[in-house]
């Protein structure tokens, strides 16, 4: 008991570990698919990262609620960031597939 | 159906608490309000019924958080996933309508190079088709060709050889550009104009010999000697002369390429003094015109235009001035 009271006096509390781990692994996975090059997406991932470092920040200052908070803002930012990067690759796939149909039309007389 | 009924929950719940008016909902809730109503009204309610109620279970906690604890963390974080959970949604809508068009682009591009192919497919026949026909056409033409230029290399040596045999048989001259092939001696039984055997077999060499000469006019010309009367001479030599141009047709050689002329007495070669001479003038002569290119003027007087058989007969033919030697 004694040796717990050093902690919460400097205002510390602890982070889930497992949940800032699969903040991160969403956060790669949409860096992975280029989520840095689609600016929409690039924007929640930048979102991401901040809140995981705000809920450290959080953590640190003793707000453990509030650090699960961002964590779960961050899996969902991150979540969104891999969405985006990943639709707008299927809607360049699907781009240039009508642009080829239409490159087919001007061979064919 | 179970989801239309959480949707509609949702939206009771949210009309619930605007009614209430308690306090203002924070930024953040009338932001997830706002964005989870444009999910609600997009393509993501049919293609993902499952992400849209995800964001409406998080606006529901926010929505509750503020009505127990209005601008309460709680309510802004959950407002705030609430948003993204919408957001996520449509842009997995928006990823599965375009996957599908991408299918339906992919499809249609494998029809059109299937159109395509068919297309090429079909000329490519066509093609085969036309080269085949023109070249079954160009062998036909040159076996056509062929036997033509063998023909004319048959009728050629006939001819050769029928000139040959002529030369030999009968007397052949030139004169003035014209072959002249004289025949005398026994041709007609006596006093008519009927060919004897062995006439006919010489007249034969004649037909094949003037194969040889398809672009000519032929005149066939009847002499007699002074015995008889002048008009019995030429009415007898105009016979004769049809009667060898008649068998010369039936031998091959083209009618519209011969006439017939009488020419009597008029034009003795011998003298009609002794029986040899007179044999000698008893004739009939075929005479290959020069081609058009090589008639020489005067070759053929115009004075000496013979009587043809299309002349009217009867009049004194043979025997006009300009016809007289």
């Amino acid at each position: 008991m004694w040796l717990l009271l050093p902690a919460l006096a400097c205002g510390g509390a602890e982070l889930n570990q497992a949940r800032v781990a699969d903040a991160q692994s969403s956060v790669r996975a949409a860096e992975a698919v280029g989520g840095n090059e689609q600016p929409k997406a690039a924007l929640h991932l930048q979102l991401a990262r901040d809140e995981i470092a705000e809920a450290r920040r959080l953590a640190n200052d003793g707000d453990g609620a509030g650090a699960n908070m961002m964590l779960d803002r961050a899996k969902v930012d991150a979540e969104l960031a891999l969405q985006l990067a990943r639709t707008e690759q299927e809607q360049q796939k699907a781009r240039q597939a009508w642009q080829k149909i239409q490159e087919l039309k001007q061979e064919q007389p | 159906m179970k989801t239309s009924t959480l949707y509609l929950g949702a939206s009771g719940l949210v009309l619930s608490c605007v009614a209430c008016g308690a306090s203002a909902p924070t930024p953040e809730l009338m932001t997830a309000r706002n964005v989870y109503s444009q999910a609600r009204s997009s393509e993501a309610v049919l293609l993902n019924p499952k992400g849209v109620h995800e964001a409406e279970k998080a606006l529901a906690i926010a929505e509750a958080a503020h009505k127990d604890d209005a601008g309460s963390a709680t309510e802004r974080n959950y407002a705030y996933i609430a948003t993204r959970r919408s957001e996520l949604a449509m842009a997995q809508a928006s990823e599965a309508l375009a996957h599908k068009e991408q299918q339906r682009a992919a499809a249609d591009y494998q029809a059109g190079l299937q159109r395509d192919a068919q297309q090429k497919a079909r000329e490519s026949t066509q093609y085969a088709q036309q080269l085949n026909q023109t070249q079954q056409a160009l062998q036909e033409n040159n076996q056509e060709l062929q036997q033509r230029e063998q023909k004319v290399a048959e009728l050629q040596a006939a001819a050769d050889k029928a000139q040959q045999q002529l030369k030999q048989l009968e007397a052949v001259r030139e004169e003035e550009g014209r072959l002249i092939i004289s025949l005398s001696g026994v041709l007609f039984e006596s006093g008519g104009d009927k060919l004897t055997s062995s006439s006919e077999s010489r007249l034969d060499t004649v037909a094949q010999a003037l194969a040889a000469y398809p672009d000519r006019s032929i005149v066939v010309e009847g002499h007699t000697d002074d015995r008889g009367s002048d008009a019995t001479n030429q009415q007898l030599s105009q016979k004769r002369a049809e009667s060898v141009r008649s068998y010369l047709q039936q031998r091959g050689v083209p009618p519209e390429q011969m006439r017939a002329v009488g020419r009597g007495e008029s034009q003795p070669i011998a003298s009609n003094d002794t029986a040899e001479g007179r044999a000698n003038n008893r004739r009939v002569e075929v005479i290959v015109e020069p081609a058009p290119g090589e008639r020489r003027t005067g070759a053929i007087a115009p004075s000496a235009a013979p009587q043809t058989q299309d002349e009217t007969p009867g009049l004194p033919q043979g025997r006009s001035a300009q016809n007289v030697r």
